[in-house]
């Protein structure tokens, strides 16, 4: 019961540190606007393909979206509509930002939860073939896939996808549709780059678990092999990587901004790519806090996970999160 | 398809007087079939949510919205409207075609156009300004609108033929109450094809079987957002696109080669990129070197290298064929070199030229790639005569006055081309006239000033081409402003579209587009 309580202690700390890092992290994303080049009502404007707006109109626009009024008053107010779930509306199409975003939160979670998947499957397959060989040509062949995979930037590996699986090959889309048909190769692109800065350190932890006493006591009452790749040493690497996972998470969101571009893919990034390119700043300013929260969320859900799993760390004093 | 331009620019009456014989809305390319497909079409511009109509410049090129007049490269023609008369020098009649329909099937009558100009004229202050300040808005009979301004204002004709002008069926658009999302499958427009279906990164358009102008050629549009060129041309070679509106000129590059992708530019240009100059700050106070500065930048070159080949260049603000033009740039280093010697700048060491202890340097100020591309063209040449050209790239567009008033030098700007609003008064008034968009500085000269008031309210075509012809000949003497290239809208298509017109003014889609065969 002790250590239930002090999980809940420590949850609840976690969630102040939510909220406080939420608070900075949205006035970050406010003085956003003041940093964005020129002006956004003339840049707004000066999207139509008409001929470009009048000081009259741009001065309207300005008035429109508020601008004219001092920033620590529009700051206070766009506070208080997101205190209340309130994302404030696109400058771009006027639509809600808390709408726009429920529109493409599907398709961007199918994704992110897909390449996360495969990410871990790839991380762990990859991670105990080398960690099993280590040294030896496995062991070489997966270490230097992933230094690879890490150095390619995900548009380039999306484009050379695109223009050798999709053009030559004819597998797959060009331009993706959100669903679980066209979901393969934007998937796989967006997992690489995670697995591939992921087998390292896997494969570290699997090492030093393989040296642990519990493996060695496991070995030395002939376990098999596989019973101690799979039974003990796993596990115990586990709980040091999930931290990893968590970084993940924050490479996931980078990634599929580009990834989403790329492929099309009509998911949060693609529209926050939009957004920057035509400078909706509610957008980005939603993104922003979304993707603080989801990275911070993850985060503090990887320490509490990891203290859950693992009896060292709830010793005493060992619950305050990090 | 420039001849056909020049022709109507020659005969059309450019002040907004429309034409009283009417046809049908694409006449010229009415023979077409009925066929069973779809096209889908990609585009950069797409938004997630339904915009209000009201700020709509999108649909039209989706074929979805028309206005009360279409425009054309310096010229407009009727459209909805069979004719749009001022009757007074304040008062203008709109008279509309019989028989046409909302895509929902409510007339487009006076009724409906008052509704529609009133819900326009309630965005605001700049809005009811390009319109003249309206007094009244009334209808004089089921198919005449009547407008009343408050001062003489010449160009309605012109502004109902501008891109944020398109015609709607207020009624259902008040409906619904700001939640623009609402009026899909709502038929508010009276195009060919109708929005009835949205979902993020693409809409989807049934053709509009009650069309008033005839049968459509296609069952429907699919457009697709797709922001990145390189994915547009290759989802048109994987055959998932047929057509692609206006990709960067890059694209072309991208394009070249690939079997199934065809990259077209409308011949008639829409945009236009030139120098504006600060004549007020040295070096560029004197006007020698200002005409030496216009001399020793190669236009041949620039649209050579910064628009790959796909640019004009110019030698004055109207292309040379058009019946505004007025030729006076040119290419002449040697010209360049004498006018600065008659200057008192002399070569220095480094052969950049010298006055009184100065250096001939000119801030040359950029606010995107493009520029940067025209400017990095143009340095070898200015350096070449002498000039120590500053390349200064700025955060945007509207960056650039501040520094241009305070430090002088050039400024690379672009300005959507004669023929937007149909009124190539306009357009050349944005760089010259005190007040307008374009003219940075601001440059005033009373010559110019007294030119465009002259013929601000002339409907006499011949006068008013004369006029902007002499101000350009006020440019070219004192060289405030030097045209570069232009370059028209794009498409990149499918073997099946590779025909497929590609109109110069952004109205890519109506009736008669179909596929090849």
């Amino acid at each position: 019961m002790l250590g239930v309580g002090a999980l809940g202690v420590a949850a609840g700390r976690a969630v102040g540190q939510i909220a406080a890092t939420m608070l900075v992290a949205s006035a970050l994303a406010f003085s956003l606007v003041p940093l964005f080049p020129g002006d956004p009502a003339f840049a707004i404007l000066s999207q139509a393909v008409g001929p470009l707006p009048s000081a009259e109109a741009i001065a309207g626009k300005r008035a429109e979206l508020g601008l004219d009024r001092p920033l620590a008053e529009r700051y206070l107010s766009y506070l208080s509509s997101v205190g209340h779930g309130d994302l404030t509306r696109s400058w771009v199409s006027n639509t809600p930002v808390s709408e726009l975003f429920a529109s493409r939160a599907g398709a961007t979670a199918l994704l992110a939860g897909t390449a996360l998947a495969l990410a871990l499957a790839t991380t762990i397959a990859l991670g105990l073939i080398s960690a099993a060989g280590s040294g030896r040509w496995p062991d070489e062949l997966a270490r230097t896939l992933a230094i690879g995979g890490a150095a390619i930037p995900p548009f380039v590996l999306g484009l050379l996808c695109l223009q050798y699986v999709v053009i030559k090959l004819g597998v797959g889309k060009v331009v993706t549709d959100g669903t679980v048909h066209t979901l393969a190769l934007p998937a796989a692109v967006l997992a690489t780059g995670i697995a591939c800065l992921w087998i390292r350190p896997l494969r570290a932890l699997l090492l030093d678990a393989l040296t642990s006493p519990a493996v060695l006591v496991a070995q030395a009452r002939g376990a098999s092999r596989a019973r101690v790749l799979f039974v003990h040493a796993l596990p115990h690497a586990m709980v040091g990587f999930l931290p990893f996972v968590a970084l993940g998470v924050g490479g996931l969101i980078t990634g599929a901004l580009v990834v989403e571009a790329v492929f099309s893919w009509p998911g949060l990034g693609l529209l926050v790519v939009e957004a920057v390119r035509r400078r909706d700043v509610p957008v980005i300013q939603g993104f922003t806090l979304y993707a603080t929260f989801a990275y911070v969320v993850a985060s503090k859900g990887a320490d509490l996970m990891a203290r859950v799993l693992d009896p060292r760390l709830r010793s005493a004093g060992a619950w305050a999160p990090r | 398809m420039r001849t056909i331009a020049c022709t109507i620019l020659a005969t059309a009456v450019l002040a907004g007087c429309s034409s009283p014989g009417v046809e049908s809305p694409d006449s010229a390319q009415s023979q077409h079939t009925v066929t069973d497909q779809r096209a889908v079409v990609a585009t950069d511009q797409l938004t997630d949510g339904v915009v209000d109509p009201k700020d709509d410049y999108l649909e039209v090129a989706f074929g979805d919205s028309e206005f009360l007049m279409r425009p054309r490269i310096g010229s407009i023609e009727p459209w909805l409207a069979e004719a749009i008369t001022q009757t007074t020098p304040t008062t203008w009649q709109i008279q509309l075609r019989p028989d046409v329909t909302f895509q929902n099937g409510k007339p487009v009558d006076a009724k409906a156009i008052v509704s529609w100009l009133q819900y326009e004229l309630s965005g605001g202050e700049a809005q009811r300004a390009s319109l003249g300040d309206p007094t009244s808005i009334v209808a004089a009979g089921d198919r005449v609108v009547e407008v009343t301004t408050s001062t003489p204002f010449a160009s309605l004709a012109n502004t109902l033929a501008g891109y944020d002008w398109p015609v709607y069926d207020a009624e259902t658009v008040q409906q619904v109450n700001g939640n623009f999302n609402e009026l899909v499958g709502k038929g508010i427009f009276t195009g060919p094809f109708a929005l009835t279906a949205l979902r993020p990164g693409e809409r989807t358009y049934q053709r509009n079987e009650r069309y008033w102008g005839g049968a459509v050629a296609l069952t429907g549009l699919t457009v697709k957002a797709i922001t990145d060129p390189q994915a547009a041309v290759n989802a048109v070679a994987a055959g998932e696109v047929n057509i692609v509106f206006d990709p960067p000129v890059n694209t072309v590059v991208a394009a070249r080669g690939r079997p199934g992708v065809h990259f077209t530019i409308a011949k008639e240009a829409p945009e236009y990129f030139g120098i504006n100059l600060n004549p007020y700050v040295a070096p560029l106070d004197d006007v020698r070197v200002r005409r030496a500065f216009a001399l020793a930048i190669d236009n041949n070159a620039i649209a050579k290298g910064a628009t790959f080949g796909v640019g004009t260049p110019l030698k004055g603000a109207f292309p040379s064929d058009s019946p505004l033009a007025y030729d006076w740039k040119s290419f002449d280093l040697p010209q360049a070199r004498t006018l600065l010697d008659q200057a008192g700048w002399v070569p220095g060491p480094d052969g950049v030229r010298v006055k009184g202890g100065n250096r001939l340097s000119v801030p040359m100020y950029i606010y995107n790639d493009n520029f940067e591309a025209v400017a990095t063209i143009a340095a070898p040449t200015l350096k070449e005569v002498g000039f120590d050209p500053k390349l200064i790239r700025l955060e945007s567009a509207d960056a650039a006055p501040e520094p241009l008033r305070r430090d002088g030098g050039a400024y690379l700007l672009n300005l959507q081309g004669f023929g937007q609003t149909g009124d190539p008064r306009l357009t050349l008034a944005q760089n010259f006239r005190v007040g307008d968009i374009y003219n940075n500085v601001p440059v005033r000269d009373e010559r110019i000033e007294q030119t465009f008031a002259r013929i601000a309210d002339s409907t006499d075509p011949a006068e008013i081409a004369a006029g902007l012809r002499e101000v350009q000949k006020y440019n070219a003497e004192d060289v405030f402003y030097i045209p570069l290239v232009m370059q028209g809208y794009r498409l990149l298509t499918d073997d099946a579209y590779q025909h497929m017109p590609v109109s110069p003014m952004y109205l890519f889609i109506d009736r008669t587009t179909a596929p090849a065969g």
